[in-house]
């Protein structure tokens, strides 16, 4: 063993030795990169804000496995699954270093890959007829590839980074695949692995979708070359993809297809089909707001920098030298073939980028107006841009490998030194991280950001003692809102649901409320507001907890927040303060940047927070609180409107027990099924039970609570407070039980499918304005296997409530892991044997 | 500036459609095989679309078509020439640009990439996709 760890030792020594070309290649690499990031972050601990604002999950939200998402308002269909084994499995991963640090190795890692598979790409189409003459010659090619115009849009996305790294990754990969001349089933294993590792791109669909872009086109200029073992490698290929991509696929079909009247349907989205100008996507530019800005700052403060003179002529010259490559005759076949490849990934990719507008847009405009799901391209600078990169420096790259077979050293170095020049300049924005917002601009803070101590004291707070309940957030957020912080923050998101994990619900407005949550929480914020709110409305939302964001910046919210000390006041009448976090003194607020040009809004600023904590957390009367799930005593029909409400709150005190119905169809329906009879008129609008069963229930997960209901004899109200949604489905318990699991997954299975006919649930309708309530009676047919005979008289019932649907989110997880682990184990396989084999290799020759 | 880029445009788009024409026509006229049938008939339903929707972008289309149809199937001028000449187009982008004739330097731009198109075209019919 020692002397095969002493071969071993040798062989990689002399290997790097022999290869120090490429060592040297890769230390500058790896230098650029650092000093890149130590830019990219300036003084900030970690680089958050805006859309990005999900950073500051890192390390702190955890992989989360369900199509139920109740870290939402109220609870909502995830549309986060395709993440899952993105950031909350880093943070679950590599929780032991700080979130700051891992950023910075996440970033860098990236670039990184992006690097290796641009130079295998590059070596797997031209290198065999015409080996680069050196390996500095991918150098300009990179760093043009990284840091050109477009990608100073996201500097630090990490659905980009992620993206810009598997585009040339999957596309070598496929390519390999395509021209290998035997079934290599260990191509095949590296695809699966990386696009499970990868999968966090499909977070961004249609970015994730244009991966397939240039394989497509590859495939359709060698369909001469295509042969039976071809297309069989190709649909094993294609299943593979499907395979292990099938459970986030699944989740995004599940959770589109809930948005009945979406934001497309009704034509409410922001449209740059037809922004830019050819000439400058041309080179890399086009983003609707290039040239745009917002309140005291351009969006991109360096877009004048492009219109140099001298800065148009370098960047051109780089496209014009790409080009000039694309365009050269080759005698070598394949050469040709594959710049012919390229050269049609340029002018495809163009013709996207170039998206509605002229020469061919109209092709594009009857596509996206044709078919709903092609609206995900509304933007396509921002989606095809990549992909015409990719394919210039690869031509960039060609380019330069023939600079080197020129003759004339004189001319030669000129031109090198001349490119360096011209490389140096397009990327000098992005790779000196002008991208990164720095500066104070009213509602957009720096992305730089530091955490301020009193957010992490209430963080550890509330891992002791918020687990499982569910938080309101005052002032009212808006999207896009900014905090006051020394190292100030916006964000797209309300900060709080970064710090409030473990199964706290943060109740905010959010873009996925449907009108009827986003009804109940606008009158809480107007109430508020306007001082005239009742406690009994966060009775009605089951909050447990109020949170106060003094540090949230009420000013550039067009009037739709209150001042926190005056919220502060109003909360501090009709409930009791639970805890405080931070105070804002003089010294403090003098580290606050507070830069409003109207000297009026800027003075308003400290006076207000002065004295004031920076968060105050409030605590909801436990009896006042309905728990999760409850059976109602009295049903109060009211009507679904801000006036109905408000009245109803006036006149009225809402109990625990108590189930709000706003639509008088439902109401009939909810008496009906109740009564057995057609229902008379309430008396006052209020229908009361004489003595509801009691319940007992046990969360499994988010998507699966065990319930059990004591002695019920007649029909009853069962009132679940998560948003309202049909799939939530009463079912016989399975919980704990594989048996159980598999019987209730082909229950599933075969209605969805209209095998069987399985009995009606019992009605199910929408309660308190947001959530579920069902007409339970344990006398139908539905619960005759589900009940048994009560002590004290009636039926004891027992059931699960779950969300359907996750079954088969979890049977496509088993079956992606089982793809994965045997994809992992085969090349662990060949792996281990060849290095065996190596070894032995070694130790015969001497070594 | 403006205006006269504006003029030049107009009068080079209205060559470019009355050129277009022409070469339909001719191409109607002097081959009738089988494979030009669905483009004449996609050819005819893109006009009449585009005649109400975009006038700007049938006359590039037809532009496009008509050079495809002059250069690989007439085969009168080689793709190289096809391909060098809509650099040689590109060229002068930058310069225009500078000289604030954005609109002239944008109908150049979309000229050499149909012509990019074209060659593209071209080469590939001559066989680049051969093994």
């Amino acid at each position: 063993m020692l002397i095969n760890l002493k071969a071993a030792f040798k062989y990689v020594l002399r290997a790097i030795l022999v290869n120090k070309e490429w060592l040297i290649f890769w230390l500058i690499i790896a230098l650029l990169g650092i000093w890149h990031i130590c830019l990219l972050f300036g003084q900030g601990d970690i680089l958050a804000g805006g859309d990005n604002y999900s950073y500051l999950f890192l390390g702190r939200r955890y992989p989360y496995p369900y199509l139920w998402d109740n870290y939402y308002s109220f609870g909502t269909r995830n549309f986060a699954l395709p993440d899952l084994l993105g950031l909350p499995l880093y943070s679950y991963l590599v929780g032991f270093i700080s979130a700051g640090l891992f950023q910075r190795i996440l970033i860098f890692s990236l670039q990184l890959i992006k690097y290796v598979f641009f130079i295998k790409l590059a070596s797997l189409l031209f290198n065999k007829e015409r080996p680069s003459k050196h390996p500095l010659v991918f150098l300009l090619p990179c760093l043009l590839l990284s840091f050109n115009a477009f990608a100073s849009l996201n500097p630090f996305t990490y659905t980009q980074l992620m993206y810009d790294a598997y585009l040339p990754l999957s596309l070598y990969y496929f390519i390999k695949l395509y021209e290998s001349k035997k079934n290599d089933f260990s191509l095949l294993a590296k695809i699966v692995i990386f696009a499970v590792i990868f999968s966090p791109i499909n977070s961004n669909p249609a970015l994730s979708l244009t991966v397939y872009v240039p394989q497509a086109i590859y495939f359709l200029l060698n369909l001469k070359n295509l042969s039976a073992t071809r297309v069989a490698r190709l649909v094993t290929y294609g299943l593979a993809v499907l395979v292990s991509n099938l459970w986030w696929i699944f989740s995004m079909f599940f959770y589109f297809s809930s948005l009945s009247n979406d934001a497309f349907a009704q034509g409410k989205y922001f449209l740059a089909t037809q922004v830019g100008s050819l000439f400058q996507n041309f080179r890399f530019i086009g983003q609707w707001g290039w040239y745009a800005g917002h309140f005291l700052h351009l969006y991109y403060p360096y877009s004048q920098y492009y219109d140099n003179p001298a800065i148009l002529i370098t960047t051109y010259s780089i496209v014009f030298a790409a080009l000039y490559e694309a365009t050269k005759h080759e005698e070598e076949l394949p050469i040709l073939r594959n710049k012919l490849f390229l050269l049609g990934l340029t002018l495809v990719s163009l013709l996207l980028v170039n998206g509605a507008r002229p020469p061919l847009g109209f092709f594009y405009q009857v596509v996206f107006n044709g078919f709903s799901l092609f609206k995900i391209f509304r933007e396509p600078f921002t989606k095809f841009s990549e992909l015409y990169v990719l394919s210039l420096s690869l031509f960039f790259y060609l380019f330069l490998n023939r600079v080197l077979r020129w003759r004339s050293r004189g001319v030669k170095l000129l031109a090198i030194a001349f490119f360096i020049f011209a490389v140096g300049t397009s990327i000098k924005p992005d790779f000196l991280g002008e991208g990164v917002i720095s500066y104070w601009n009213g509602s957009v803070r720096t992305v730089r950001v530091r955490l301020p101590g009193y957010w992490l004291s209430l963080e550890e707070y509330a891992k002791r003692n918020l687990a499982g309940t569910r938080v309101l957030d005052t002032p009212r957020f808006f999207y896009g809102g900014a905090w006051n912080w020394p190292q100030g923050f916006s964000s797209a998101d309300d900060v709080a649901a970064s710090f409030l994990n473990d199964n706290v619900n943060v109740i905010r407005p959010t873009v996925t409320l449907n009108s009827d949550e986003s009804l109940i929480l606008d009158n809480f914020y107007m109430y508020l507001k306007n001082g005239l709110l009742e406690r009994n409305y966060l009775s009605l939302m089951g909050i447990d907890y109020v949170l106060q964001e003094n540090d949230f910046d009420w000013r550039y919210t067009g009037g739709g927040s209150s001042s926190p000390r005056k919220t502060t006041e109003i909360l501090d009448k009709f409930l009791i303060r639970e805890a405080t976090f931070g105070k804002f003194d003089e010294s403090y607020l003098a580290k606050i940047p507070n830069e409003d040009p109207s000297s009026l809004v800027r003075n308003s600023l400290y006076p207000e927070l002065l004295g004031l904590p920076a968060l105050v957390l409030y605590k909801v009367p436990k009896e006042t609180v309905p728990p999760k799930l409850y059976t109602a005593r009295r049903i109060i029909a009211t009507d679904g409107s801000s006036v109905g409400l408000g009245n109803f709150f006036t006149a009225n005190s809402f109990q625990p027990g108590d189930a709000l119905v706003f639509d008088d169809t439902v109401l009939s329906k909810v008496l009906t099924a109740l009564t057995g009879r057609k229902p008379s008129p309430l008396t006052s609008n209020i229908y009361s039970f004489s003595d509801p069963p009691e319940i007992v229930f046990r969360e499994i997960n988010p998507t699966e609570y065990v319930v059990q209901v004591k002695s019920a004899s007649a029909p009853f109200l069962l009132l679940f407070q998560e948003s309202f949604d049909g799939n939530w489905e009463i079912s016989p318990n399975f919980a704990n039980s594989l048996g159980g699991w598999l019987a209730q997954v082909a229950a599933d299975f075969q209605r969805d499918f209209g095998i069987t006919h399985v009995s009606d649930q019992p009605y199910h309708f929408e309660s308190n304005g947001f959530s579920n309530g069902w007409v339970i009676n344990p006398n139908s047919t539905f619960f005759s296997k589900l009940r048994v005979a009560g002590i004290s008289g009636g039926y004891d019932l027992s059931f699960v409530l779950h969300f359907r649907g996750q079954l088969y989110l979890e049977l496509l997880f088993g079956l992606t892991g089982l793809v994965f682990g045997l994809s992992v184990f085969y090349l662990s396989f060949i792996f281990v044997k060849s290095l065996s084999k190596r070894l032995a290799d070694l130790i015969s020759v001497g070594y | 500036m403006i205006l006269i880029s504006l003029v030049l445009v107009v009068i080079c788009l209205a060559s470019v459609f009355e050129l277009s024409f022409d070469f339909f026509v001719l191409r109607k006229v002097s081959n009738r095989s089988r494979a030009a049938l669905p483009t004449f008939l996609l050819y005819g339903l893109m006009a009449v679309y585009l005649v109400i929707i975009q006038p700007l972008s049938l006359s590039l289309v037809l532009l496009f078509f008509s050079l495809y149809y002059f250069f690989i199937i007439l085969k009168r001028v080689s793709p190289n020439v096809v391909l060098n000449f809509s650099l040689f187009i590109l060229l002068p982008t930058p310069i225009l640009f500078l000289a604030h004739l954005q609109l002239l330097s944008e109908a150049l731009s979309i000229a050499s990439f149909c012509l990019l198109s074209v060659g593209f075209l071209a080469r590939l019919a001559q066989g680049g996709n051969h093994d």
